[in-house]
């Protein structure tokens, strides 16, 4: 049964073919024998035939087959009770999920958080925060392994214990982009890495769009952190909302153009993602975040000077050593000195070079 | 000890004699240089002859001109007068029984011409006890070292006229080194805003601290930089006399006044640019700022190599050039200022203009500005560009004028000599690791704090005994004898990383 399916899915078949098949009222495990003709019915363009024959005739599924035992890549195919049943509300699941790592299936009410990959620190931090959240909630976390958001969300899993997937839009056995190797590493040490994607597929860049369906669809929810207009995490979103999950998005400043794509995923009607407390429904319920507190346990008594400082930035926006220091009246030492003592309390952050603003 | 008539050849800053011997016998008339000369050495007997004409001297017959010690390669036209003084002597055209040393240039009209290496040529002298004659132009630096007996010629023939007592030339009086300083060329006065940027580099002149600027195109790094010139304290003789020497070798003009030097090198620059090297191992820039400041813009644009060239002077402070033919060692304290953008096309964090590098170049740039070379450089700070309405704000705000900020650079110095002398350390930034565990007095409360720091910022043992410096540094400046929670608190805000806008912190909150 494997053997048909992976030829279709190295054609870039997906579930839809299936409905081909009852149509015409025969078995998938008859596509081998059918031939060009059979293909031909079920509508396989020209160049997916010879790609077909070419596989069959070079004994390209065995090869691949052979290889993923050697790499310890398993195939998952549509009908296997471990192929995630999540998955099965896309019209365009995969036939065939290559899966590398430890676990087959993810724990449930899976969160699946993406964004952009030059993000902000504000959303790397987001990213990162939430995904923490989500696994000491015993959630699993799902991204694309890519940089910026993708790579803060898995790390931020991974840190605070949590089991997390990446959906790769690559071969199984290549590491895209190659600084990831640790990362990818890591996540298979608990959690998996999928793709749909033949073993030894590079990044073309139509593959992460497509691979973003299958992080919408492994999970319960989707978190769009940082998105710009035309980001792959918007296809996520969409992808999301088709299958019938929830689309939640980290609010971004306005005018900024690394969040401008989600802020309008929130216009449309996602939800906002306000607080912790809301998006895991937790609202008026006791339970503390078992989150590190800046300074444990230490209730926050701020000087005069850190007064003054919290006043300028609660007042707006990110601001400068140099316009604190000449709107408070203090000298630039006394302000790198405060700056310094209220971001190891964790109340300011470094929002850009040389820019400081409040944290909540 | 030298016989005859000498004239010098350098090799690093050290002038060596040479000996000049003359023979002339009848035939053909033919001039014949040997000693291992190079090209303009070869050229000299072209000038020395139309020179001699000018005295009254035709030359004849058969002529050798032997340079010894004969294996030390010869360089440089400064060895025209010696020649034709040893020719002058040889034909009878004048007496001279002292040993002395010549210098200089000849032009063809007889003229002696400015030479570079006026200096060790003086030094030289002054060991070996003997006459110097140098160019007039070259008085004013040699007159700067004490206790030699030169004289300045103007022209061939104001020497042949002193040799043969006709009219005695006066010897170059003792020169001072002006206390005065040359103005200030930039004053921190004259900056508007900038305040971290001046804090930073007001540290970094008091700790004698490695610095990276970090910021936009046009955010005025380059201009900062040159400021940092003004606050550094004046030159001691000994100093001025280690820059002398440098200047004289490279053959720059004499500067008066005890300024330090500032050199800037373009990111095109070579490794021999930077650290000197050459056929005539010539001083780089690394030893031209030395006891000064080398500002290196564009600094991730600099070739590896050359980064990498300049990790064992900033460590050693001296610089040596092997070659071939030798090796010679300069000085190289340096003040090393250095300044990139924050990404490849510069807008990285900018308010205004987007950036619109990828992610990847970002991360191959800022690789570049990893690894040995940034050890050594202690203070990190950002410049941003500043928007409209905020420079309006600032508008008028200039701070403290350079000098009073020198002042107090000054009694920070003293403060760090007075307390490291027993250990041999100059200022806080060659503190050791050792000293910085054994020997910085702090508050009861700096412990703990340093500990919950380390724990929170994720401090690498490197990036904590950068604070542990730089938090001195700021102690000084206050004139505390004791670190103090709020001098760390400042130290950490210069530390690697935070100028990029990315904490190495948990999260967002670092």
């Amino acid at each position: 049964m494997i053997r048909p399916l992976l030829l279709l899915s190295r054609i870039q078949q997906d579930m839809r073919i299936c409905e081909r098949f009852e149509e015409l009222g025969i078995e998938p495990t008859a596509l081998i024998e059918g031939g060009n003709p059979l293909w031909e019915r079920l509508g396989i363009g020209e160049r997916g035939r010879s790609l077909m024959s070419e596989s069959l005739a070079s004994g390209w599924i065995e090869r691949e087959m052979d290889a993923c035992l050697r790499l310890g890549v398993r195939l998952v195919t549509y009908q296997d009770a471990t192929y995630p049943k999540s998955l099965l509300d896309l019209r365009d699941a995969p036939l065939v999920l290559y899966v590398k790592g430890a676990r087959f299936s993810l724990q449930p009410r899976v969160v699946a958080i993406v964004g952009t990959r030059r993000s902000s620190s504000y959303g790397l931090g987001a990213a990162r925060e939430l995904a923490g959240a989500c696994a000491v909630r015993g959630r699993s976390v799902v991204s694309g392994g890519a940089r910026g958001i993708d790579r803060a969300a898995h790390e931020g899993c991974l840190d605070s214990g949590g089991i997390t997937a990446a959906v790769l839009g690559t071969g199984a056995d290549i590491i895209y982009p190659s600084e990831h190797g640790e990362l990818f590493e890591r996540i298979i040490e608990t959690g998996a890495l999928f793709t749909e994607f033949p073993l030894g597929a590079g990044g073309d860049s139509w593959h992460f769009p497509r691979r973003n369906r299958i992080i919408a669809g492994l999970s319960s929810r989707t978190v769009v952190v940082e998105a710009p207009d035309k980001s792959g995490a918007l296809i996520t979103a969409r992808c999301a909302a088709d299958a019938g999950r929830e689309v939640w998005v980290v609010p971004g400043r306005m005018k900024d153009p690394r969040a401008h794509g989600s802020n309008r995923l929130i216009f449309d009607g996602a939800f906002p993602l306000i607080d912790l407390e809301t998006f895991f429904g937790e609202s008026g319920s006791q339970k503390s975040l078992p989150y590190e507190e800046p300074f444990a346990g230490e209730t926050v008594i701020l000087n005069d000077a850190e007064k003054t400082i919290i006043a300028l930035l609660t007042n707006s926006g990110d601001w400068t050593i140099d316009n604190l220091a000449s709107e408070a009246k203090m000298s630039a030492a006394e302000v790198f000195r405060t700056i310094s003592m209220l971001s190891l309390r964790g109340l300011v952050y470094s929002s850009g070079a040389g820019r400081y603003r409040m944290t909540d | 000890m030298i016989k005859g008539i000498c004239g010098v050849t350098l090799r690093g800053t050290q002038a060596l004699p040479v000996e000049v011997e003359v023979e002339i016998t009848g035939g053909l008339f033919s001039m014949t240089v040997v000693g291992l000369p190079d090209t303009a050495v070869k050229e000299a007997r072209e000038r020395v002859r139309a020179s001699l004409r000018k005295v009254g001297l035709m030359l004849r017959g058969r002529i050798a001109i032997n340079l010894a010690p004969a294996d030390l390669p010869k360089e440089g036209a400064l060895l025209d007068l010696p020649m034709a003084i040893g020719l002058a002597r040889a034909a009878g055209r004048i007496e001279c029984e002292e040993p002395s040393l010549f210098m200089g240039e000849l032009s063809l009209d007889g003229r002696v011409r400015w030479v570079r290496g006026a200096v060790p040529a003086a030094v030289l002298a002054r060991e070996l006890d003997v006459a110097l004659f140098v160019p007039r132009e070259n008085e004013r630096e040699v007159a700067l070292v004490s206790g030699v007996r030169a004289y300045g010629v103007e022209t061939l023939l104001d020497i042949v006229r002193h040799m043969n007592g006709e009219a005695p030339l006066p010897r170059i009086e003792r020169g001072m080194f002006e206390e005065c300083t040359a103005e200030i060329e930039t004053d921190f006065a004259d900056i508007k805003g900038q305040f971290a940027a001046k804090r930073a580099l007001e540290i970094a002149a008091a700790g004698h601290h490695n610095l990276l600027l970090t910021g936009s195109p046009g955010s005025g790094k380059t201009l900062l930089a040159r400021a940092l010139k003004g606050i550094l304290p004046p030159l001691s003789d000994e100093e001025m006399m280690e820059v002398l020497l440098i200047r004289s070798t490279a053959g720059l003009p004499f500067e008066p006044g005890r300024t330090r030097p500032f050199r800037a090198a373009h990111h095109t620059a070579s490794t021999v640019a930077i650290c000197g090297g050459g056929s005539s191992m010539r001083p780089g820039e690394i030893s031209l700022a030395s006891r000064g400041v080398l500002f290196l813009d564009e600094f991730p644009e600099f070739t590896r190599d050359v980064l990498e060239s300049l990790r064992q002077p900033l460590e050693d402070g001296t610089i040596t050039v092997s070659r071939a033919a030798g090796s010679v060692t300069y000085p190289a304290r340096v003040l090393l200022v250095t300044a990139c953008n924050p990404c490849p096309c510069g807008y990285s964090g900018d308010p205004a203009e987007p950036c619109r590098c990828t992610p990847n170049s970002i991360e191959k740039y800022q690789r570049k500005l990893s690894g040995p070379i940034l050890d050594r450089i202690d203070l990190h700070v950002a410049v941003p560009r500043l928007k409209p309405e905020e420079l309006v704000v600032l508008d008028g705000e200039c701070g403290e004028p350079s000098a009073e900020i020198r002042r107090r650079v000054q009694s920070a110095r003293e403060a760090q000599r007075e307390r490291w002398r027993e250990i041999g350390f100059q200022c806080n930034a060659e503190l050791s690791e050792r000293a910085l565990r054994k020997r910085l007095d702090m508050d009861s409360d700096v412990k703990p704090f340093l500990a919950e720091t380390v724990r929170r910022l994720k401090l690498s043992g490197r990036g904590f005994s950068r604070v542990l410096r730089v938090s001195r540094t700021i102690a000084d400046l206050e004139g505390a004898e004791r670190i103090a929670v709020h001098h760390v608190a400042e130290s950490l805000s210069y530390r690697e990383g935070e100028a990029f806008g990315r904490g190495s912190g948990p999260g967002w909150r670092n």
